[in-house]
Protein backbone atom coordinates (compact mmCIF):
# COMPACT_ATOMS: atom_id res chain seq x y z
CA UNK A 1 0.00 0.00 0.00
CA UNK A 2 1.45 3.59 -1.02
CA UNK A 3 0.70 4.75 2.90
CA UNK A 4 -1.87 7.86 2.37
CA UNK A 5 -1.66 9.41 5.62
CA UNK A 6 0.63 12.42 6.64
CA UNK A 7 0.24 12.91 10.16
CA UNK A 8 0.75 16.68 11.61
CA UNK A 9 1.15 16.23 15.22
CA UNK A 10 2.13 18.61 17.86
CA UNK A 11 0.66 19.25 21.35
CA UNK A 12 -2.00 21.88 21.02
CA UNK A 13 -1.65 25.25 20.15
CA UNK A 14 2.12 24.67 18.72
CA UNK A 15 0.70 25.97 15.21
CA UNK A 16 -1.22 22.51 13.84
CA UNK A 17 -4.01 24.42 12.44
CA UNK A 18 -1.80 26.51 10.75
CA UNK A 19 0.32 24.03 8.93
CA UNK A 20 -2.81 22.43 7.35
CA UNK A 21 -4.44 25.36 6.32
CA UNK A 22 -0.70 26.55 4.12
CA UNK A 23 -1.11 22.72 3.27
CA UNK A 24 -4.76 22.67 1.69
CA UNK A 25 -4.18 26.02 0.13
CA UNK A 26 -1.59 24.56 -1.90
CA UNK A 27 -3.40 21.63 -2.72
CA UNK A 28 -6.56 23.39 -3.84
CA UNK A 29 -5.86 27.18 -4.11
CA UNK A 30 -5.51 30.31 -2.07
CA UNK A 31 -9.27 30.66 -1.74
CA UNK A 32 -9.43 27.54 0.52
CA UNK A 33 -11.47 28.50 2.98
CA UNK A 34 -10.15 27.37 6.74
CA UNK A 35 -13.95 25.95 7.53
CA UNK A 36 -13.39 23.17 4.54
CA UNK A 37 -10.38 21.93 6.30
CA UNK A 38 -10.92 18.38 6.24
CA UNK A 39 -8.86 15.68 7.41
CA UNK A 40 -8.38 17.01 10.94
CA UNK A 41 -10.89 14.01 12.85
CA UNK A 42 -10.76 15.95 15.97
CA UNK A 43 -13.39 16.63 18.82
CA UNK A 44 -16.60 15.31 17.70
CA UNK A 45 -15.15 14.35 14.21
CA UNK A 46 -13.09 11.72 15.32
CA UNK A 47 -15.29 10.02 17.05
CA UNK A 48 -18.21 10.21 14.10
CA UNK A 49 -14.84 8.70 12.06
CA UNK A 50 -14.49 5.61 14.47
CA UNK A 51 -18.12 4.97 14.45
CA UNK A 52 -18.64 5.05 10.88
CA UNK A 53 -15.06 3.03 9.74
CA UNK A 54 -15.17 0.56 12.83
CA UNK A 55 -18.21 -1.87 13.14
CA UNK A 56 -19.06 -1.10 16.68
CA UNK A 57 -19.54 2.22 18.42
CA UNK A 58 -16.37 3.62 20.64
CA UNK A 59 -19.45 4.82 22.97
CA UNK A 60 -19.50 1.07 23.94
CA UNK A 61 -15.94 0.11 24.11
CA UNK A 62 -13.66 0.75 26.83
CA UNK A 63 -10.85 3.52 27.04
CA UNK A 64 -8.43 0.62 26.60
CA UNK A 65 -10.15 -1.23 23.98
CA UNK A 66 -10.66 2.26 21.95
CA UNK A 67 -6.90 2.57 22.20
CA UNK A 68 -6.79 -1.02 20.76
CA UNK A 69 -8.41 -0.12 17.85
CA UNK A 70 -6.99 2.51 16.57
CA UNK A 71 -4.30 1.00 14.16
CA UNK A 72 -7.15 -0.49 12.74
CA UNK A 73 -9.13 2.75 12.01
CA UNK A 74 -6.26 4.22 10.87
CA UNK A 75 -5.37 1.26 8.53
CA UNK A 76 -9.19 1.74 7.37
CA UNK A 77 -8.86 5.44 6.85
CA UNK A 78 -5.96 4.71 4.95
CA UNK A 79 -7.64 2.15 2.99
CA UNK A 80 -10.80 5.14 1.90
CA UNK A 81 -8.42 7.53 1.34
CA UNK A 82 -6.93 8.97 -2.20
CA UNK A 83 -4.16 10.79 -2.34
CA UNK A 84 -3.01 12.11 0.80
CA UNK A 85 -4.93 12.76 4.18
CA UNK A 86 -3.86 14.98 6.50
CA UNK A 87 -4.29 14.40 9.76
CA UNK A 88 -4.09 16.29 12.65
CA UNK A 89 -2.79 14.51 15.86
CA UNK A 90 -2.51 15.94 19.28
CA UNK A 91 -1.40 12.74 20.68
CA UNK A 92 2.04 11.54 22.42
CA UNK A 93 3.06 8.73 20.08
CA UNK A 94 3.16 5.55 21.58
CA UNK A 95 2.15 1.78 21.65
CA UNK A 96 -1.12 0.67 22.05
CA UNK A 97 -1.96 -2.19 25.05
CA UNK A 98 -1.63 -4.65 22.50
CA UNK A 99 1.77 -3.17 21.70
CA UNK A 100 1.31 -1.62 18.34
CA UNK A 101 1.97 2.22 17.19
CA UNK A 102 -1.42 3.69 17.37
CA UNK A 103 -1.00 5.54 14.21
CA UNK A 104 0.58 2.19 12.12
CA UNK A 105 3.64 2.92 10.01
CA UNK A 106 2.20 1.01 6.99
CA UNK A 107 -0.09 3.72 6.45
CA UNK A 108 1.65 6.37 7.17
CA UNK A 109 4.08 8.10 4.42
CA UNK A 110 5.35 10.57 6.31
CA UNK A 111 4.99 12.33 10.05
CA UNK A 112 5.52 16.47 10.68
CA UNK A 113 6.35 17.02 14.47
CA UNK A 114 5.32 21.73 15.32
CA UNK A 115 6.88 22.75 18.53
CA UNK A 116 6.38 25.79 20.30
CA UNK A 117 7.80 27.55 23.27
CA UNK A 118 6.22 26.12 26.50
CA UNK A 119 6.05 29.55 27.87
CA UNK A 120 3.41 30.43 25.03
CA UNK A 121 1.65 26.90 24.54
CA UNK A 122 0.59 27.26 28.40
CA UNK A 123 -0.84 31.05 27.52
CA UNK A 124 -2.53 29.57 24.50
CA UNK A 125 -3.98 26.48 26.06
CA UNK A 126 -5.02 28.15 28.96
CA UNK A 127 -7.55 30.61 26.19
CA UNK A 128 -8.45 27.25 24.14
CA UNK A 129 -9.49 25.07 27.13
CA UNK A 130 -10.77 28.36 29.34
CA UNK A 131 -8.90 27.52 32.41
CA UNK A 132 -6.55 29.68 34.39
CA UNK A 133 -2.84 29.83 33.35
CA UNK A 134 -1.63 28.13 36.31
CA UNK A 135 -3.95 25.29 35.50
CA UNK A 136 -2.40 25.49 32.04
CA UNK A 137 0.78 25.19 33.53
CA UNK A 138 -0.24 22.77 35.49
CA UNK A 139 -1.98 20.59 32.42
CA UNK A 140 1.44 20.63 30.55
CA UNK A 141 3.12 18.62 33.51
CA UNK A 142 -0.33 16.41 33.34
CA UNK A 143 1.12 12.76 32.52
CA UNK A 144 -2.52 11.32 32.36
CA UNK A 145 -3.08 7.78 31.39
CA UNK A 146 -4.92 7.51 28.25
CA UNK A 147 -8.88 6.72 29.97
CA UNK A 148 -8.69 8.68 32.62
CA UNK A 149 -12.02 10.07 31.92
CA UNK A 150 -14.81 6.71 32.25
CA UNK A 151 -17.68 8.77 33.92
CA UNK A 152 -18.96 10.48 30.80
CA UNK A 153 -18.71 10.46 27.14
CA UNK A 154 -16.52 13.51 25.80
CA UNK A 155 -17.47 14.59 22.19
CA UNK A 156 -13.88 13.44 21.37
CA UNK A 157 -12.58 10.21 21.86
CA UNK A 158 -9.87 10.11 24.37
CA UNK A 159 -6.31 11.59 23.52
CA UNK A 160 -2.92 11.11 25.23
CA UNK A 161 -1.31 14.82 25.12
CA UNK A 162 0.86 13.45 28.24
CA UNK A 163 3.33 16.41 29.41
CA UNK A 164 4.62 18.74 27.60
CA UNK A 165 8.36 17.53 27.50
CA UNK A 166 7.10 14.05 27.69
CA UNK A 167 5.31 14.48 24.18
CA UNK A 168 8.18 16.08 22.99
CA UNK A 169 10.59 12.74 23.88
CA UNK A 170 8.17 10.45 22.17
CA UNK A 171 8.12 11.79 18.91
CA UNK A 172 11.66 12.73 18.76
CA UNK A 173 12.95 9.79 20.33
CA UNK A 174 11.57 6.81 18.38
CA UNK A 175 8.39 8.04 16.37
CA UNK A 176 8.31 4.87 12.91
CA UNK A 177 8.08 7.18 10.04
CA UNK A 178 10.17 9.81 7.98
CA UNK A 179 9.59 13.01 10.76
CA UNK A 180 10.49 16.56 9.88
CA UNK A 181 10.74 19.12 13.18
CA UNK A 182 9.92 22.38 12.75
CA UNK A 183 9.79 25.06 15.43
CA UNK A 184 6.45 27.51 15.53
CA UNK A 185 8.47 30.40 16.26
CA UNK A 186 11.39 29.81 13.10
CA UNK A 187 7.61 29.28 10.55
CA UNK A 188 6.76 32.73 11.97
CA UNK A 189 9.92 34.50 11.36
CA UNK A 190 10.54 32.72 8.15
CA UNK A 191 7.15 30.86 7.04
CA UNK A 192 8.38 30.72 3.47
CA UNK A 193 11.33 28.98 3.49
CA UNK A 194 10.00 26.91 6.70
CA UNK A 195 6.66 25.71 4.61
CA UNK A 196 8.97 24.99 1.61
CA UNK A 197 10.70 22.20 3.79
CA UNK A 198 7.23 20.89 5.20
CA UNK A 199 6.23 20.48 1.71
CA UNK A 200 8.59 19.02 0.62
CA UNK A 201 8.71 16.86 3.45
CA UNK A 202 4.47 16.04 2.98
CA UNK A 203 5.08 15.37 -0.67
CA UNK A 204 3.18 18.43 -1.70
CA UNK A 205 3.46 19.78 -5.55
CA UNK A 206 4.93 23.47 -4.76
CA UNK A 207 7.29 26.15 -5.43
CA UNK A 208 8.84 29.28 -3.54
CA UNK A 209 6.16 30.88 -5.41
CA UNK A 210 3.14 29.03 -4.46
CA UNK A 211 4.01 28.88 -0.73
CA UNK A 212 4.67 32.48 -0.69
CA UNK A 213 0.87 32.71 -1.77
CA UNK A 214 -0.27 30.25 0.59
CA UNK A 215 1.49 31.72 3.37
CA UNK A 216 0.45 35.27 2.45
CA UNK A 217 -3.56 34.13 2.91
CA UNK A 218 -2.97 32.55 5.75
CA UNK A 219 -1.38 35.11 7.73
CA UNK A 220 -2.99 35.30 11.10
CA UNK A 221 -4.36 38.60 10.69
CA UNK A 222 -6.33 37.20 7.73
CA UNK A 223 -7.60 33.51 9.58
CA UNK A 224 -8.11 35.77 13.02
CA UNK A 225 -10.51 37.92 10.55
CA UNK A 226 -12.08 35.14 8.64
CA UNK A 227 -12.94 33.38 12.20
CA UNK A 228 -14.32 36.88 13.70
CA UNK A 229 -16.83 36.66 9.97
CA UNK A 230 -17.85 32.96 9.41
CA UNK A 231 -16.58 31.13 12.52
CA UNK A 232 -14.15 28.13 12.96
CA UNK A 233 -15.66 25.01 13.39
CA UNK A 234 -12.50 23.49 15.34
CA UNK A 235 -13.17 26.07 17.77
CA UNK A 236 -14.10 24.14 20.86
CA UNK A 237 -17.07 25.51 23.39
CA UNK A 238 -14.48 26.88 25.77
CA UNK A 239 -12.78 29.51 23.60
CA UNK A 240 -14.08 32.96 21.95
CA UNK A 241 -11.32 32.77 19.32
CA UNK A 242 -9.37 29.69 18.10
CA UNK A 243 -6.44 32.35 16.20
CA UNK A 244 -6.19 34.23 19.62
CA UNK A 245 -2.61 35.96 19.09
CA UNK A 246 -0.22 33.76 16.86
CA UNK A 247 2.90 35.42 17.64
CA UNK A 248 6.06 34.13 19.31
CA UNK A 249 6.67 35.98 22.93
CA UNK A 250 2.70 35.88 23.86
CA UNK A 251 2.95 34.95 26.96
CA UNK A 252 4.78 38.64 28.06
CA UNK A 253 3.09 40.44 30.66
CA UNK A 254 1.04 37.00 30.69
CA UNK A 255 2.92 34.50 32.41
CA UNK A 256 4.17 35.19 36.14
CA UNK A 257 8.27 34.46 36.78
CA UNK A 258 6.91 31.58 39.20
CA UNK A 259 4.89 30.50 36.39
CA UNK A 260 7.87 30.89 33.95
CA UNK A 261 10.54 28.69 36.62
CA UNK A 262 7.75 25.65 36.42
CA UNK A 263 7.42 25.42 33.19
CA UNK A 264 11.51 25.42 33.15
CA UNK A 265 11.26 23.15 36.05
CA UNK A 266 9.01 20.57 34.80
CA UNK A 267 10.11 20.55 31.22
CA UNK A 268 13.68 21.71 30.86
CA UNK A 269 15.39 19.22 28.93
CA UNK A 270 13.12 19.14 26.24
CA UNK A 271 13.52 22.86 26.15
CA UNK A 272 16.92 22.75 25.92
CA UNK A 273 16.56 19.91 23.40
CA UNK A 274 14.47 22.29 21.22
CA UNK A 275 16.28 25.53 21.65
CA UNK A 276 13.53 26.85 23.51
CA UNK A 277 15.86 29.54 26.32
CA UNK A 278 14.61 29.68 30.36
CA UNK A 279 13.82 33.39 29.46
CA UNK A 280 11.36 32.34 27.01
CA UNK A 281 13.76 33.20 23.61
CA UNK A 282 14.61 30.89 21.26
CA UNK A 283 18.23 30.07 20.29
CA UNK A 284 19.16 28.89 16.48
CA UNK A 285 18.43 25.58 16.07
CA UNK A 286 19.40 22.80 13.34
CA UNK A 287 15.99 21.83 12.04
CA UNK A 288 17.51 18.75 9.82
CA UNK A 289 19.76 17.33 12.88
CA UNK A 290 19.05 13.44 13.33
CA UNK A 291 16.71 12.86 15.69
CA UNK A 292 17.10 9.70 18.29
CA UNK A 293 16.78 9.48 22.52
CA UNK A 294 16.32 12.33 23.83
CA UNK A 295 19.09 13.46 26.56
CA UNK A 296 17.89 14.28 29.96
CA UNK A 297 20.64 15.67 30.92
CA UNK A 298 20.28 19.86 31.36
CA UNK A 299 22.97 22.65 31.22
CA UNK A 300 23.16 24.96 34.17
CA UNK A 301 20.65 27.48 32.82
CA UNK A 302 17.59 24.91 32.39
CA UNK A 303 18.48 23.76 36.24
CA UNK A 304 15.74 24.28 38.48
CA UNK A 305 15.67 27.80 39.70
CA UNK B 1 -53.26 13.19 13.07
CA UNK B 2 -51.46 9.91 13.08
CA UNK B 3 -52.60 8.00 16.36
CA UNK B 4 -50.26 5.46 17.98
CA UNK B 5 -51.42 1.64 18.58
CA UNK B 6 -48.89 1.99 21.68
CA UNK B 7 -49.51 0.42 25.26
CA UNK B 8 -48.56 3.06 27.70
CA UNK B 9 -47.33 2.17 31.24
CA UNK B 10 -48.18 4.45 34.18
CA UNK B 11 -45.27 7.32 34.33
CA UNK B 12 -42.92 5.79 36.52
CA UNK B 13 -43.75 2.60 36.45
CA UNK B 14 -41.58 -0.16 34.84
CA UNK B 15 -42.80 -1.86 31.67
CA UNK B 16 -41.38 -4.57 29.75
CA UNK B 17 -37.53 -5.46 31.17
CA UNK B 18 -36.94 -8.18 28.61
CA UNK B 19 -33.21 -7.97 28.08
CA UNK B 20 -31.87 -9.51 25.36
CA UNK B 21 -29.58 -12.76 26.14
CA UNK B 22 -27.52 -14.81 24.42
CA UNK B 23 -30.05 -17.60 23.73
CA UNK B 24 -33.81 -16.06 22.55
CA UNK B 25 -35.05 -13.83 20.77
CA UNK B 26 -33.91 -10.36 18.83
CA UNK B 27 -35.56 -7.87 20.61
CA UNK B 28 -38.08 -5.70 18.01
CA UNK B 29 -37.74 -8.42 15.34
CA UNK B 30 -40.34 -11.13 15.61
CA UNK B 31 -39.08 -14.65 14.46
CA UNK B 32 -35.25 -13.44 14.64
CA UNK B 33 -32.91 -15.47 17.01
CA UNK B 34 -29.62 -15.41 18.46
CA UNK B 35 -27.69 -18.95 19.54
CA UNK B 36 -24.91 -18.74 21.77
CA UNK B 37 -22.69 -21.20 19.40
CA UNK B 38 -18.96 -23.25 19.95
CA UNK B 39 -17.46 -22.60 16.65
CA UNK B 40 -17.79 -19.95 14.58
CA UNK B 41 -15.27 -19.59 11.40
CA UNK B 42 -12.53 -17.16 11.78
CA UNK B 43 -13.81 -15.74 7.84
CA UNK B 44 -16.71 -15.71 5.72
CA UNK B 45 -16.31 -18.42 2.66
CA UNK B 46 -16.85 -15.91 -0.24
CA UNK B 47 -17.31 -12.18 1.95
CA UNK B 48 -14.92 -9.36 1.27
CA UNK B 49 -13.82 -7.87 3.65
CA UNK B 50 -15.54 -4.52 4.43
CA UNK B 51 -14.35 -3.13 7.99
CA UNK B 52 -11.84 -4.05 10.26
CA UNK B 53 -12.65 -7.52 11.87
CA UNK B 54 -15.54 -7.55 9.78
CA UNK B 55 -16.29 -9.87 6.03
CA UNK B 56 -19.88 -9.70 4.43
CA UNK B 57 -21.50 -11.19 1.62
CA UNK B 58 -26.05 -10.77 0.54
CA UNK B 59 -27.09 -12.59 3.24
CA UNK B 60 -24.58 -12.74 5.78
CA UNK B 61 -21.80 -10.92 8.20
CA UNK B 62 -19.34 -12.07 10.12
CA UNK B 63 -17.29 -9.66 12.86
CA UNK B 64 -15.27 -9.84 15.46
CA UNK B 65 -15.03 -7.62 18.39
CA UNK B 66 -11.23 -8.77 19.52
CA UNK B 67 -11.25 -10.97 22.66
CA UNK B 68 -14.93 -9.99 23.18
CA UNK B 69 -17.19 -12.13 20.77
CA UNK B 70 -17.62 -13.24 16.95
CA UNK B 71 -20.80 -12.44 15.50
CA UNK B 72 -22.10 -14.13 12.42
CA UNK B 73 -26.08 -12.05 11.04
CA UNK B 74 -27.79 -14.28 7.97
CA UNK B 75 -30.39 -13.77 6.12
CA UNK B 76 -32.04 -11.09 8.59
CA UNK B 77 -33.07 -14.16 10.94
CA UNK B 78 -30.28 -15.23 12.76
CA UNK B 79 -27.10 -13.82 15.13
CA UNK B 80 -24.97 -17.01 16.10
CA UNK B 81 -22.28 -15.38 18.84
CA UNK B 82 -19.47 -16.93 19.62
CA UNK B 83 -18.14 -15.86 22.76
CA UNK B 84 -14.37 -15.11 23.83
CA UNK B 85 -12.84 -17.11 26.55
CA UNK B 86 -13.27 -14.73 29.66
CA UNK B 87 -15.04 -12.14 27.61
CA UNK B 88 -17.61 -9.83 29.42
CA UNK B 89 -20.82 -10.93 28.85
CA UNK B 90 -22.36 -7.78 29.12
CA UNK B 91 -20.18 -6.64 26.86
CA UNK B 92 -21.12 -9.49 24.26
CA UNK B 93 -24.98 -8.35 25.07
CA UNK B 94 -24.12 -5.35 24.53
CA UNK B 95 -22.79 -5.69 21.04
CA UNK B 96 -25.96 -7.78 20.09
CA UNK B 97 -27.76 -4.92 20.95
CA UNK B 98 -26.51 -2.57 19.09
CA UNK B 99 -24.36 -3.64 16.08
CA UNK B 100 -25.50 -7.40 15.23
CA UNK B 101 -29.08 -6.37 15.49
CA UNK B 102 -28.30 -3.40 12.84
CA UNK B 103 -27.01 -5.66 11.03
CA UNK B 104 -30.10 -8.20 10.85
CA UNK B 105 -32.44 -5.31 10.25
CA UNK B 106 -30.38 -4.52 7.20
CA UNK B 107 -30.84 -8.07 6.18
CA UNK B 108 -34.40 -7.86 6.17
CA UNK B 109 -34.62 -4.50 4.23
CA UNK B 110 -36.19 -2.63 6.36
CA UNK B 111 -34.26 0.80 8.26
CA UNK B 112 -32.50 0.43 11.15
CA UNK B 113 -31.57 4.41 12.51
CA UNK B 114 -29.25 5.41 14.82
CA UNK B 115 -31.51 6.57 17.04
CA UNK B 116 -34.24 6.88 20.43
CA UNK B 117 -37.62 6.70 19.76
CA UNK B 118 -40.69 7.90 22.07
CA UNK B 119 -44.14 8.14 22.37
CA UNK B 120 -44.67 12.19 22.98
CA UNK B 121 -47.63 12.71 25.82
CA UNK B 122 -50.19 13.38 22.58
CA UNK B 123 -49.03 9.60 21.41
CA UNK B 124 -46.81 11.07 18.22
CA UNK B 125 -44.28 8.39 17.54
CA UNK B 126 -40.94 10.26 17.40
CA UNK B 127 -37.37 9.02 16.37
CA UNK B 128 -34.51 11.37 17.56
CA UNK B 129 -31.98 10.70 14.94
CA UNK B 130 -28.06 11.33 16.15
CA UNK B 131 -24.61 9.90 15.98
CA UNK B 132 -23.61 8.64 19.65
CA UNK B 133 -21.72 11.63 21.36
CA UNK B 134 -24.56 14.11 20.25
CA UNK B 135 -26.81 14.01 23.54
CA UNK B 136 -29.86 11.69 22.54
CA UNK B 137 -30.10 9.62 25.45
CA UNK B 138 -29.52 12.52 27.64
CA UNK B 139 -32.35 14.14 25.76
CA UNK B 140 -34.49 11.24 25.83
CA UNK B 141 -34.43 11.11 29.81
CA UNK B 142 -35.45 14.75 29.88
CA UNK B 143 -38.36 14.00 27.51
CA UNK B 144 -39.40 10.73 30.07
CA UNK B 145 -39.24 12.96 32.77
CA UNK B 146 -41.92 15.12 31.11
CA UNK B 147 -44.46 12.27 30.30
CA UNK B 148 -42.96 10.88 27.19
CA UNK B 149 -42.36 7.09 26.81
CA UNK B 150 -39.09 5.23 25.25
CA UNK B 151 -39.85 3.25 22.71
CA UNK B 152 -36.26 2.47 21.39
CA UNK B 153 -32.79 3.08 22.33
CA UNK B 154 -30.02 3.50 20.37
CA UNK B 155 -30.62 1.62 17.52
CA UNK B 156 -34.51 2.02 16.32
CA UNK B 157 -36.28 -1.07 13.69
CA UNK B 158 -38.47 0.98 11.39
CA UNK B 159 -40.46 -1.24 8.84
CA UNK B 160 -42.85 0.29 5.85
CA UNK B 161 -46.26 -1.66 6.39
CA UNK B 162 -47.31 -0.53 3.12
CA UNK B 163 -49.19 2.79 4.20
CA UNK B 164 -46.91 3.68 6.80
CA UNK B 165 -43.55 3.82 8.60
CA UNK B 166 -43.92 1.65 11.64
CA UNK B 167 -41.24 1.79 14.44
CA UNK B 168 -40.74 -1.20 16.43
CA UNK B 169 -39.90 -1.22 20.56
CA UNK B 170 -37.05 -3.14 21.77
CA UNK B 171 -37.54 -3.95 25.20
CA UNK B 172 -35.41 -0.22 25.94
CA UNK B 173 -33.69 0.89 28.66
CA UNK B 174 -31.74 4.08 28.20
CA UNK B 175 -28.30 3.78 29.07
CA UNK B 176 -26.60 7.23 30.96
CA UNK B 177 -23.56 7.82 31.85
CA UNK B 178 -22.39 8.29 35.92
CA UNK B 179 -22.01 12.44 34.78
CA UNK B 180 -25.98 12.05 33.63
CA UNK B 181 -26.81 10.02 36.18
CA UNK B 182 -25.79 12.37 38.88
CA UNK B 183 -27.07 15.49 37.27
CA UNK B 184 -30.44 13.93 36.95
CA UNK B 185 -30.33 12.52 41.04
CA UNK B 186 -29.91 9.09 39.83
CA UNK B 187 -27.45 6.55 42.49
CA UNK B 188 -25.45 4.85 40.20
CA UNK B 189 -24.86 2.56 42.88
CA UNK B 190 -28.22 1.70 42.51
CA UNK B 191 -28.81 0.91 38.77
CA UNK B 192 -27.23 -1.87 36.51
CA UNK B 193 -23.77 -1.51 34.74
CA UNK B 194 -24.09 -1.73 30.85
CA UNK B 195 -20.63 -3.32 31.10
CA UNK B 196 -18.00 -4.35 33.68
CA UNK B 197 -16.10 -1.19 34.39
CA UNK B 198 -18.12 0.99 32.27
CA UNK B 199 -19.58 3.78 34.04
CA UNK B 200 -22.41 4.09 32.21
CA UNK B 201 -26.22 2.23 33.67
CA UNK B 202 -29.25 1.13 32.52
CA UNK B 203 -32.17 3.69 33.61
CA UNK B 204 -35.50 1.55 34.14
CA UNK B 205 -38.43 3.60 33.34
CA UNK B 206 -41.88 3.21 31.22
CA UNK B 207 -41.21 1.63 27.88
CA UNK B 208 -43.56 1.10 25.45
CA UNK B 209 -43.77 -2.66 24.48
CA UNK B 210 -45.90 -2.82 21.18
CA UNK B 211 -45.63 -1.70 17.70
CA UNK B 212 -46.27 2.46 16.97
CA UNK B 213 -47.27 4.73 13.87
CA UNK B 214 -44.03 6.58 13.30
CA UNK B 215 -45.10 10.35 13.09
CA UNK B 216 -42.15 12.55 13.12
CA UNK B 217 -38.11 12.25 12.17
CA UNK B 218 -36.04 14.25 14.47
CA UNK B 219 -32.67 14.91 13.40
CA UNK B 220 -30.62 16.27 16.42
CA UNK B 221 -27.49 18.39 15.49
CA UNK B 222 -24.79 19.92 17.69
CA UNK B 223 -25.09 23.35 18.41
CA UNK B 224 -24.63 26.19 20.70
CA UNK B 225 -28.57 27.40 21.39
CA UNK B 226 -31.81 25.41 21.36
CA UNK B 227 -33.70 25.61 17.65
CA UNK B 228 -35.55 23.89 15.37
CA UNK B 229 -36.92 24.14 11.92
CA UNK B 230 -39.37 21.90 9.50
CA UNK B 231 -37.63 19.70 7.17
CA UNK B 232 -38.87 19.05 3.82
CA UNK B 233 -38.74 15.63 2.18
CA UNK B 234 -36.07 15.91 0.52
CA UNK B 235 -34.22 16.45 3.66
CA UNK B 236 -36.16 13.98 5.01
CA UNK B 237 -34.23 11.62 2.74
CA UNK B 238 -30.56 13.13 3.51
CA UNK B 239 -31.49 12.86 7.31
CA UNK B 240 -32.76 9.38 6.92
CA UNK B 241 -29.71 8.36 4.62
CA UNK B 242 -26.98 9.94 6.92
CA UNK B 243 -28.82 8.35 9.74
CA UNK B 244 -28.73 4.98 8.73
CA UNK B 245 -26.96 2.18 10.81
CA UNK B 246 -23.66 1.61 9.19
CA UNK B 247 -23.96 2.79 5.66
CA UNK B 248 -20.92 0.91 4.73
CA UNK B 249 -22.69 -2.34 5.11
CA UNK B 250 -25.73 -1.65 2.54
CA UNK B 251 -23.87 -2.31 -0.64
CA UNK B 252 -21.91 -5.33 0.38
CA UNK B 253 -25.01 -7.09 1.74
CA UNK B 254 -26.67 -6.42 -1.32
CA UNK B 255 -29.33 -3.92 0.38
CA UNK B 256 -29.08 -1.04 -1.87
CA UNK B 257 -31.91 -0.85 -4.33
CA UNK B 258 -34.02 -2.16 -1.03
CA UNK B 259 -32.62 0.62 1.65
CA UNK B 260 -33.08 3.16 -1.06
CA UNK B 261 -36.75 2.35 -1.42
CA UNK B 262 -37.50 2.28 2.13
CA UNK B 263 -36.06 5.92 3.23
CA UNK B 264 -38.12 7.28 0.27
CA UNK B 265 -40.99 5.73 1.58
CA UNK B 266 -40.82 6.58 5.15
CA UNK B 267 -38.93 10.24 4.54
CA UNK B 268 -42.67 10.75 2.57
CA UNK B 269 -45.22 10.12 4.88
CA UNK B 270 -43.19 11.43 8.42
CA UNK B 271 -42.90 15.10 8.90
CA UNK B 272 -39.13 16.30 9.44
CA UNK B 273 -37.79 18.08 12.01
CA UNK B 274 -34.24 19.66 11.94
CA UNK B 275 -33.38 19.79 16.30
CA UNK B 276 -30.00 22.03 16.91
CA UNK B 277 -28.60 21.61 19.88
CA UNK B 278 -28.00 18.73 21.45
CA UNK B 279 -25.14 18.16 24.21
CA UNK B 280 -23.58 21.38 23.54
CA UNK B 281 -27.09 23.62 24.23
CA UNK B 282 -28.95 23.20 27.74
CA UNK B 283 -30.78 19.97 27.28
CA UNK B 284 -33.79 21.15 28.92
CA UNK B 285 -34.10 24.13 26.42
CA UNK B 286 -33.79 21.48 23.62
CA UNK B 287 -36.61 19.30 25.05
CA UNK B 288 -39.20 22.75 25.28
CA UNK B 289 -38.19 23.50 21.58
CA UNK B 290 -38.92 19.43 19.95
CA UNK B 291 -42.28 19.59 21.81
CA UNK B 292 -43.05 23.06 20.34
CA UNK B 293 -41.73 21.66 17.51
CA UNK B 294 -43.62 18.47 16.68
CA UNK B 295 -47.20 20.27 18.12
Amino acid sequence: MNAPLVLIASYPKSGNTWTRIVFEKLRHGQQFSMNSLDGSYQGIHRRLLFDRLMTVNAADLLPDEVENFLPELYRELAVETSGTAFVKVHDNIRHTGWGEWIYPSDCVRAAIYLTRHPFDVAVSNANHFGISIEAAVDFLAEEMAPGINTTSLPESLDQHFGTWSGHVKSWLGGAPYPLTVARYEDLLSDPVSGFVRLARAAGLAHDASSVAGAVETSQFSVLQEEEMRSGFRERPDTCRLFFRSGRARSWEGILEKNLQDRLVRDHGAAMERMGYRPDGGVSPWNADQKFGSMETNRTDAYSSP
Amino acid sequence: MPQSNIDLSPPGRMASTTILTLDGPVSGVPGAFVREVHELPAHLPGGTRIAPWTEALPGALLFEVPRIARFLIKDGQTIDVLVAEGADRSAVKLFLETSARGTLIHQRGELALNAVTLIAPDWKCVTICAPSGFGKSTLAAVLCRNGWTLLADNITRVTWSGTMAVAWPDDARLKLWRDVCEAMRLDPAKLERVRDKMEKYYIPGPSATTPARLSIIVVLRLAERASSRALNVADNVFGLTESTFRTRQIDPLGMRAVHTRIVDQIAGCCRGVLLEGGRRAPVADVARRLAEAIR
